[in-house]
């Protein structure tokens, strides 16, 4: 056993739920976090580090469970890591504030033969609520170290530290050998007699009369509603201020590079690829940032338990779970957070719904392709005389998207849950002030998981799409085909993109495209908001000038039937593409990092593109 | 025979036994455990789930599971 000073010591952290188990490990190791992968599941392996008295100590952050028998994928990796036995120590984290409860699943832990430390968290709520525990007598009952501590308050920390420095004989207690769960409580229930004091006063108290507003009938709905208002002004507007300053960032970037470095194949990638490529993945942080923050405090303060308890009968039948609203609602800012977010939703295979249909909802990078579609075809009218035509094609949009996602949601959970285990029962937590310094946490640890992980994929696909549109095949003097950069072939549509487009044409034809919209669909890859560029450079009029680009567009003529290109039943088809389409590397990438793998993300894209293609195609032949 | 399901907002009961033997671990690993007390605190504005005052935690659990734990009154 390498227990030695100096050398490393792996502590497993492990707990209830709600515990303050992430809080604790936050206050342990602080900055210094490494999130990495266990192998074939999707929960991520956060450990952290701290060194006291030249003692290094490895801390794994485990997810929380209620006993050693696993249910759900993440309960099964806290099985697992603890029966490899790949660590020196076993941290868990109890609730003072409710030991039989919370010190269950502890007694299980004895089997691992390791040594054993105990945190009593919530030392300070204890205190204030006459709970009083025999530490020292308790230590000795349960043969092993045990500390009382305040993880929020940083109270008992530096003793807890030395605990774990010190705890090199494995625990043992003959009392837990072999129980039945019930013969369990009572061992547990006499051990503590002797130790705890409790107060009659109730815990509950300031919760319950919380309750009474956060779920009562109207003003817990109206509550709700204004956390979901908040959180979508936050990622819709304030992020825009950050996400704008970002991107000037880049331009300058781009153009300072362009103008300082001698011109070359290594400037252009340099100043046309890689910069804006990562200006594609930075720009994300603001909205990722904001929303973790909230999240966290939702989390953190017990309300995130009640969204469930408010929606749970409302998403049940599309197999949701009631933390899939948040993702949901926030999906209409920007899928990417969203996709993220789904994290907080416990049970695996409601989270890989959520994903799975979270690309449907419409997010703000569609709306300048709405926006500009709509200016196109919708002609300016009032139904019934009071009702804009163009406004409500882009609810329609909205609820189209919305639709298809729950539908999809339903069905698909037919599919998922045929033989799983049910039964819900959930707790709900005391509402607890939550902290800021654990709040930044992790958002640090969301940014630096989006920026190194999904950001790699994103970089190097924008890198791709960049070649595609920004070189293409011609022919030199001998009369064989070379790379040539577009700045000498003059137009996108003798790019590779351009090439591929227009190869495109039979495919798209019957949807009411021609190449031009073609080209625009592949470079929109990299963002949908791309289509609306791409137009602009191959109609060749500047991307500000949209009335410009409106304008030519709706000259555009077919040649071979004479009429128009951009009708009503192609402006529609187009509309509604966009709509189902996964058209965002960005989201591919995201969804490949969080559902670790490719099998998910592929499925999606070929479900939301058939979806897409045959209802684009239905529509255009409908209204033509 | 009463379950917890047919408790009315504010009723405390004790718990008897489950219904299915496969899914009393995971209540009983939650605290829900034969002897307690359980007191019913009120029911989702939706009507369901239910929300269960056991060993000093709130719980919240579907209407449907409720039905499988059997509590008689004192």
């Amino acid at each position: 056993m390498n227990s030695g000073a100096g050398a490393n010591k792996r502590v497993a952290i492990v707990g209830n739920p709600n515990s303050g188990k992430t809080t604790l490990f936050n206050r342990l190791s602080g900055l210094n976090q490494k999130v990495g992968n266990y192998p074939g599941v999707t929960v991520d392996k956060v450990e952290g580090y701290f060194s006291h008295d030249n003692q290094k100590v490895t801390l794994i952050d485990l997810p929380g469970c209620y006993s050693i028998s696993s249910r759900s994928e993440d309960e099964k990796v806290t099985s697992d890591f603890l029966n490899g036995g790949d660590y020196d120590v076993i941290l868990y984290v109890g609730d003072s504030t409710n030991l039989k409860r919370s010190l269950f699943f502890f007694t299980q832990l004895y089997s691992f033969g390791k040594p054993l430390v105990l945190a009593l968290n919530f030392q300070d709520e204890a205190d204030k609520k006459g709970v009083n525990i025999d530490v020292k007598n308790l230590q000795r009952q349960l043969d092993v170290n045990t500390v009382s501590i305040s993880a929020k308050k940083n109270s008992g920390i530096d003793e807890l530290k030395r605990s774990i420095n010190e705890a090199n004989s494995v625990s043992k207690n003959e009392d837990f050998n072999q129980l039945s769960i019930l013969k369990r409580y009572e061992a547990l229930d006499q051990l503590l007699h002797g130790s705890v004091v409790k107060s009659e006063q109730d815990h509950y108290s300031v919760t319950d009369k919380l309750d009474k507003v956060l779920v009562h009938p109207i003003w817990g709905y109206l509550f709700f509603l204004l956390i979901l208002g908040i959180i979508f002004q936050m990622i819709f507007y304030v992020s825009e201020y950050p996400m704008m300053a970002i991107e000037k960032l880049f331009l300058i970037a781009e153009s300072f590079i362009s103008t300082s470095l001698p011109e070359g194949p290594f400037t252009s990638l340099l100043a046309k690829g890689i910069i804006p490529g990562l200006g594609g993945v930075l720009v994300f942080i603001p909205q990722i940032a904001l929303l973790f923050f909230f999240l966290s405090l939702l989390e953190e303060s017990g309300y995130m338990a009640r969204v469930s308890l408010l929606t749970d009968k409302l998403m049940r039948p599309f197999g949701l779970n009631g933390r899939s609203v948040i993702p949901l609602i926030s999906a209409t800012a920007c899928a990417i957070p969203a996709i993220m977010s789904s994290r907080t939703i416990s049970n695996y295979k409601e989270r890989l719904l959520t994903i799975f249909v979270t690309p449907l909802i419409s997010c703000s990078a569609r709306l300048p392709v709405y926006t500009l579609i709509i200016a196109l075809v919708i002609p300016d009218e009032k139904i019934f005389g009071f009702i804009d035509m163009k406004g409500f094609t882009l609810l329609f949009l909205y609820l189209l998207g919305f639709l298809f996602a729950l539908i999809t949601a339903a069905v698909l959970s037919r599919f998922f849950k045929k033989n799983e285990q049910s039964i819900f029962v959930m707790e709900l937590p005391k509402y607890r002030f939550p902290s800021f310094r654990n709040s930044l946490l992790i958002i640090l640890e969301k940014v630096k998981i989006f920026v190194f992980d999904a950001g790699k994929v994103i970089l190097a696909i924008s890198i791709v799409l960049w070649v595609l549109s920004s070189y293409g095949p011609n022919t030199d003097q001998n009369g064989e085909t070379i790379m040539t950069s577009i700045s000498e072939v003059e137009n996108i549509s003798e790019s590779y993109a351009g090439k591929i487009g227009k190869s495109f044409e039979p495919i798209i034809e019957p949807l009411g495209y021609n190449w031009k919209i073609g080209i625009a669909i592949i470079t929109s890859f990299a963002a949908r908001e791309v289509f609306v560029g791409t137009l602009a450079t191959i109609y060749s009029v500047s991307e500000e000038n949209t009335t410009g680009l409106k304008e030519r567009m709706m000259q555009e003529i077919n040649p071979d039937t004479g009429l128009p290109v951009f009708t009503l039943a192609t402006g529609i088809s187009l509309l509604i593409f966009y709509v189902f389409a996964l058209q965002c590397i960005s989201t591919i990438a995201v969804v490949k990092r969080e559902t670790k793998g490719w099998k998910w993300p592929i499925i999606q894209l070929v479900y939301l593109s058939l979806l897409a293609y045959s209802s684009a195609f239905l529509a255009y032949n409908f209204l033509s | 025979m009463l379950k917890l399901s047919d408790l009315k907002d504010g009723q405390s009961a004790v718990l008897l036994h489950f219904d299915e033997s496969e899914n009393k671990n995971v209540f009983q690993e939650m605290g829900i455990i034969p002897g307690e007390l359980i007191t019913k605190l009120f029911e989702a504005p939706l009507g369901d789930p239910i929300v269960i005052k056991a060993s000093d935690t709130r719980l919240m659990i579907r209407k449907k599971d409720a039905a499988l734990i059997f509590v008689a009154t004192k």
